[in-house]
């Protein structure tokens, strides 16, 4: 039951579902099955295991992922292999591991029935252990190859007390219906913003910045504090100031959401697998950084990117789709686990033009329902919408037909002037669109709200406009110096098409405008230095980042053929040292032999055989000398471990004496050891047999 | 010969101690354990306190073992009107010679039984104090020794108060064990049933190991080895019983000595030249819980005797063996 728990969360595991069920099913069917196996095979099954999880880790890259596959097949040989308490326990730790992080990752409702079936069974199961614990050791090891179902079935029958197994249903339904009271009555907190591990994300639990945005999506974003994108600079000292990451251009609102049109995203231009990516600008000024990004899990699948690139490097091939329209690059899917890629020759100034757009939107004819490029200038329909925001534009532009210069400082000021900025926004309540009414009143606005009103107001007097969203700032990590964007620097705001076709940024959210000013004024350092106890921790991951997943191919490379070379060099003195002496020790053979050298030589030769024999005969006692120098008697220490070990096996009545011999080498006066080597490998020889 | 006791020799004095094991069992049955801790005291030249109930058989096993040796044995019945001359002798005059001459007692004799010691007066008892302690007798200015071997084999019930007299400490402590007989299993009692009812004197039992061969095994004993991890282990057990605050004091150094001594005689009885601590751990009990009192006296002598053994056994459990 738990290993298809795998089934409901898409981290991969599911692969192994049918032939550990099988596995099970046959197992449970001719329980006497395991035991026909040679012990060789259950012997060999966890080095097996190590060597597929290695191989997973290596080929996929996600840990995790070969984390829970591991666990399924820890489960399967648990379950199937030859059993005792401890495995019996053991068991039960990985099955409720397996439920309990199916049920985080999926964080679906069905988790709480999972968990429920889980622990009613396993209750009976853990009772059974420690019942049959409590009976003493199992007399009749080999029992088991006798069950059948049938017949323990039967007995199980006979034997069941009915009373006692409704009462412990109703202890556990009267506990699970408290939990559930406690529940609904209790106020709920955040688990998984207490614990790291709940923070794990896949597709299913967090979509992060996607093609639609529903306004307050990216203040919920900003809620979170984790680290979502790591940026490090090859030259500390460039570092920009206030960068805006942008990842998603939205050109289409409809009831209070923004996002990517279809005609939008039918530009998206799909560029296949591939590690590198020529971007638009086609010369990078001398000197310039060399950026590299690390994006985490469950953010996105689009990049975040400050500006036009020279050329970007993936640290592993990837599928990638690129809008020229919207500026923007994506991955076909989103990562599953920390995503980098490297960027040269950045241009964080740089201005898309799109000198084509203009003459688009002017040869456009309106449909019902609007189609990019038209979506660039869609407002919400209907008369009391147009009202309003045809008195809020008259208001800005006094009838007339301003230039982008002109009208976005006045958009701007009113919005200012009629919103504070604030997390929390409640819109008031009305028949009109959710923008159009927040526009109309004076309630407190996120950056969604100011960038949404923004795009509509510049929309209503004739702007193309877009919203973007992605992150704004971050903080620079000075222990490892690199920016540290977190999800709480999740931002929107928009881009305007000025009259000669140039996509202007403009930051609606108050406040934006004099932290630029702050940040331009710190001579090249971001506007916040993060010396946190949690910027600590987080420098430790960017080494990890650095050291153990290196982007850095060449230095990867320099690497190896330091140590090709080095092995290289090596292997050449190696051969050379052979030559020479192979040659010089034929010449000494071939030197004439007479009586002398050749007496001298036998002498040598009987004198090498005596201290070999010797040392071969004490050689276990100068070894353990040698080790236990200053320590305890070598033969002693010896012969209490042996004496340890025996007392765990249970020895014959022929291997008695042994024992006797180990006592007397561990307790038995100095003198009488002289046979101590025979003695240890009759110990050894009888705790393997004993084992 | 070395100053360790030869393996050899110590196999050859298996053969003695299995004829007295043998010997003994013929009247003292399914009580080996106790019959192996008689024979310890015997080799380690101790007194033995035996303790128990009336009719487990205490003075069986101390006629069984006397009669299997071939020694001098005389039995002491004490009682409360039992006077110190009455068992360690008394000077006469002597008509015939025109001076005084030593009687000996029946203190005389190498295996003395001393019944129910403690229905004697505690004057009597003291009586004894000099011939355990030193294996001789001084009356009159003149000093008679008792010869070797000497052991004296008391027996005492510690249940019964009425008219007895709780040995003094210092008495207690110059014995060498205490042993407690218990009742027999259910089958050895069936066969003690079974067999027709005899009295101390009619135990035919011949003499299987002469006084000289005790002598000697006597002397080995004093040459067992005992490494320093065990001697170690044998003072930590020692300095334990001084620092546990349940006990009113702890182990005299006579008493280290003693357990020290009965392993030595253990390993000897076990056909070892060696101590191991298992010989240590066994003995503790039975060597040393005689010689501790309480802190807090109990409600009579059998909690108090339990209350201390219980208390050693934590002792030895918090104590690990070397190994």
């Amino acid at each position: 039951m738990s290993v298809w728990g795998t089934y409901f969360f898409d981290l991969s595991g599911s692969e192994l579902l049918a032939p550990v069920t099988a596995l099970l099913l046959a197992v449970l069917t001719w329980p006497q099955l395991p035991g026909r196996l040679p012990a060789l095979v259950w012997r060999l099954v966890f080095p097996a295991l190590i060597l597929f999880v290695a191989v997973d880790i290596v080929l996929n890259a996600e840990p995790l992922a070969a984390m829970l596959r591991l666990n399924v097949l820890l489960i399967a040989v648990r379950a199937a292999g030859p059993r005792r308490t401890r495995e019996d326990q053991q068991l039960v730790v990985l099955c409720l591991f397996l439920v309990v992080v199916a049920g985080v990752l999926s964080l679906a409702a069905g988790f709480a029935l999972h968990i429920l079936l889980f622990t009613g069974l396993v209750l009976p199961y853990l009772l059974t252990i420690t019942l049959s614990g409590a009976a003493g050791p199992e007399t009749q090891p080999d029992g088991w190859l006798q069950v059948g179902w049938r017949r323990l079935l039967g007995r199980l029958w006979r034997q069941t007390d009915w009373r006692v197994v409704g009462a412990a249903a109703a202890l556990y339904l009267l506990v699970v219906a408290m939990a559930t009271v406690l529940f609904l009555v209790m106020p709920r907190f955040q688990i998984e913003n207490s614990l790291g591990f709940l923070q794990l994300k896949n597709r299913r639990s967090f979509s992060g910045f996607s093609e639609t945005v529903k306004l307050g999506e990216v203040t919920e974003i900003a809620l979170d504090t984790s680290t979502a994108l790591r940026a490090e600079l090859s030259n500390p000292a460039q570092v920009p100031m206030l960068p805006y990451w942008r990842m998603v251009a939205l050109d289409e609102y409809r009831d209070g959401s923004f996002r990517a049109s279809r005609g939008l995203t039918r530009l998206d231009q799909d560029l296949g697998h591939r590690r590198e990516l020529v971007g638009r600008r086609r010369q990078a000024s001398p000197g310039a950084p060399v950026w590299t990004f690390y994006l985490e899990a469950g953010v996105s699948r689009f990049l975040p990117l400050p500006g036009d690139f020279r050329i970007m490097r993936l640290r592993e091939a990837h599928g990638l789709k690129a809008n020229r329209a919207a500026a923007t690059l994506a991955l076909r899917t989103e990562p599953q686990s920390m995503f980098a890629y490297q960027v040269e020759g950045l241009d964080l100034a740089s201005v898309q033009v799109d000198g084509d757009l203009r003459g688009l939107l002017a040869a456009a004819v309106p449909g019902a329902v609007p189609e990019y490029p038209l979506t660039l200038l869609e407002v919400p329909t209907g008369e009391a919408n147009a009202l309003v925001l045809d008195a809020i534009v008259a208001e800005l532009t006094g009838g007339g037909l301003p230039t982008a210069v002109e009208f976005v400082p006045k958009a701007l000021d009113y919005l200012e002037r009629h919103h504070r900025y604030s997390m929390t926004s409640a819109l008031p309540k009305g028949a009109e669109d959710p923008l159009v009414r927040w526009l109309s009143g004076t309630t407190p606005g996120h950056c969604e709200l100011f960038a949404g009103g923004f795009a509509l107001l510049a929309r209503r007097a004739g702007f193309p406009v877009r919203v973007i969203t992605g992150f704004k700032g971050g903080a620079w990590n000075d222990f490892e110096q690199y920016y540290m964007v977190r999800n709480s620097d999740a931002h929107a705001w928009c881009e305007l098409l000025d009259e000669s076709g140039r996509w202007v940024r403009v930051d609606p959210t108050p406040g934006a405008g004099a932290e630029a000013a702050q940040a331009a004024t710190l001579a090249g350092r971001a506007a916040e230095v993060d010396s946190s106890w949690t910027a600590r921790l987080d420098a430790l991951r960017m080494l990890w980042y650095r050291r153990i997943v290196s982007f850095d191919r060449k230095a990867q490379d320099e690497a190896v053929d330091a140590i090709k070379g080095e092995a290289r060099r090596f292997g050449q003195a190696l051969i050379a040292w052979v030559d020479r002496h192979g040659r010089a020790l034929r010449n000494w053979v071939l030197r004439p032999w007479h009586f002398e050298r050749i007496a001298a030589w036998a002498g040598g030769a009987a004198g090498g055989c005596v201290v070999f024999w010797l040392f071969w005969r004490w050689r276990q006692l100068w070894w353990l000398r040698w080790v236990r120098k200053g320590k305890m008697d070598p033969v002693r220490h010896e012969a209490g471990r042996w004496l340890r070990r025996l007392r765990a096996v249970e020895l014959p009545e022929a291997d008695r004496p042994l024992l006797l011999d180990l006592l007397r080498l561990r307790y038995g006066p100095v003198q009488r050891r002289a046979s101590a080597p025979a003695i240890f490998r009759r110990a050894k020889r009888a705790w393997r047999a004993g084992r | 010969m070395s100053e360790t006791a030869e393996g050899t020799r110590v196999a050859a004095s298996r053969g003695q101690l299995d004829r007295l094991r043998v010997n003994i069992r013929r009247t003292i049955k399914g009580k080996d354990e106790a019959i192996d801790q008689v024979l310890v005291c015997l080799l380690a030249g101790g007194h033995l306190l035996l303790e128990d109930l009336p009719g487990l058989g205490k003075t069986t096993l101390a006629y069984s073992l006397a009669r299997s040796l071939d020694c001098s044995f005389s039995r002491i019945q004490f009682t409360s009107d039992l006077l110190p001359t009455d068992v360690t002798g008394v000077a006469i005059y002597d008509e015939r010679v025109r001076e005084f001459v030593f009687k000996r007692g029946p203190v005389f004799a190498n295996i003395v039984l001393a019944d129910e010691i403690n229905r004697a007066t505690p004057k009597t008892q003291s009586a004894l104090l000099e011939v355990m302690d030193r294996g001789r007798i001084s009356a009159d200015g003149a000093t008679h020794d008792l010869g070797a071997p000497f052991m004296v084999f008391a027996t005492q019930n510690p249940v019964d108060y009425e008219g007895t007299f709780p040995l003094p400490e210092s008495q207690l402590d110059r014995f060498l064990m205490r042993l407690r007989m218990g009742y027999p299993a259910a089958a050895d009692e069936l066969a003690i049933l079974q067999r027709p009812r005899q009295s101390y004197d009619s135990i035919a039992i011949d003499p299987v190991v002469t006084r000289t061969e005790v002598v000697e095994l006597q002397e080995l004993v004093g040459r067992v080895f005992v490494e320093e991890s065990v001697l170690g282990y044998l003072l930590k057990i020692v300095a334990a019983t001084r620092t546990e605050s349940e006990f009113r004091t702890g182990v005299s150094v006579r008493g280290g000595l003693a357990l020290k001594q009965a392993a030595q005689a253990r390993a000897i009885v076990l056909g070892r030249e060696f101590v191991v601590p298992e010989d240590v751990t066994k003995l503790v009990v039975p060597v040393l819980a005689h010689r501790l009192a309480l802190a807090r006296q109990g409600a009579d002598a059998l909690e108090e005797r339990t209350t201390i053994e219980t208390i050693l056994r934590r002792l030895l459990a918090h104590l690990p063996e070397p190994v």
